[in-house]
């Protein structure tokens, strides 16, 4: 099963066999591209819309996503010393979209990010501890930090969905 | 929303076991999400789409019926989608209450329970579409992981559309 298939959307479908670090990740990049998709042919002022009062808006949720990833994969796996946007006194920045944040320059982030997460798994097994020493300690396994990834990342998804719906009515799985 | 009632998945389990709870928290977090709002604030069609809260947790349901206790589990079950109305499982009837979806959901999550301990991640799915397109276990469930997070996130933003509240 190495032919690779991209759907009508851009995204690369995921292995439909395989170890649980392959296929998991498959999804990962499979949910990565679907945000692309939902954000794709809007502007900047619509990516930066929101219908709620929390204030949640693609972007936004495009933004989190890449700090969702490095904090899984590089820090926790991969013990790595990463920087990320959120800070101590607010916890919630990486939500917030700076003046110079766009669209291009959050998914080169992105890509970025997939990239060194490559790194940081190539070799690593399932059962394999993290080796951030905190997660190692609370018994954390790296099937668990990755399936609980996709299972964010896809919750994300879910607002991704309802908010271009609610932009122009662009629906889809 | 912040409750420890709902099972949290184990820290460390094989691939198929994990994966499994981490359906089993979406699901039980959805139920949540439903609990605290009117009959009619579950049913408003709060989208384009036409989708509301209670159609949403109904579909649930059924896509896990489709993926365990069809695909994988090769039962005989039936499903609301026919061919003049594909999407019927969106649809509550009037005599359908969120306590009767609830009950749906506990009679699928027990047929899941005795589904999922049988399997193993390399093994081709049971239904004709498995077989044919060679989709294995770990990728049925992992799927089934990701489009209910998918669902849950946007009954999230239906239920902050609805009253304000949020959470994890």
């Amino acid at each position: 099963m190495t032919e690779t298939i991209i759907d009508e959307q851009g995204r690369t479908e995921p292995p439909r066999s395989g170890g649980p670090v392959e296929v998991v990740m498959g999804f990962h990049r499979f949910l990565r591209e679907t945000l692309y998709w939902k954000c794709a042919g809007l502007t900047e002022e619509q990516l930066r819309w929101s219908p709620v009062p929390s204030g949640t808006c693609l972007l936004g949720i495009l933004k989190h996503s890449v700090n969702v990833e490095r904090w899984w994969i590089a820090q926790v796996i991969g013990g790595l010393d990463v920087e990320f946007d959120w800070t101590d006194d607010d916890k919630d920045a990486d939500w917030r979209l700076l003046p110079e944040d766009t669209l291009e320059s959050v998914r080169a982030a992105y890509e970025a990010e997939a990239q060194r997460s490559a790194q940081v798994l190539a070799g690593v097994q399932w059962d394999d501890a993290p080796k951030e020493a905190q997660a190692a300690a609370h018994g954390l396994n790296v099937g668990w930090v990755l399936t609980h990834m996709v299972e964010e990342v896809g919750r994300h998804c879910g607002h991704a969905d309802l908010i271009r719906e609610l932009i122009d009515g662009q629906t889809g799985e | 929303m912040d409750d420890l009632t709902r099972p949290q998945p184990p820290r460390a389990a094989d691939p198929v076991a994990l994966t499994y709870a981490f359906h089993v928290f979406s699901r039980e977090t959805m139920i949540r999400k439903l609990e605290g709002l009117t009959d009619a604030a579950q049913r408003r069609v709060a989208l384009p789409s036409g989708a509301t809260m209670l159609g949403l947790f109904k579909h649930c349901i059924h896509v896990e019926r489709l993926w365990i206790a069809y695909a994988m589990g090769g039962l005989d079950v039936d499903f609301p989608w026919t061919e003049e109305d594909e999407e019927a499982d969106w649809k509550v009837g009037p005599d359908e209450t969120f306590e009767s979806l609830v009950a749906l959901a506990r009679e699928e999550a027990a047929r899941s329970d005795a589904v999922v301990p049988t399997l193993h991640w390399d093994e081709i799915g049971k239904s004709p579409r498995c077989v044919e397109e060679g989709l294995t276990v770990g990728w049925i469930l992992t799927h089934l992981n990701w489009e209910i997070a998918r669902h849950l996130g946007q009954m999230d933003v239906m239920r902050e559309l609805a009253d304000g509240v949020t959470g994890e």
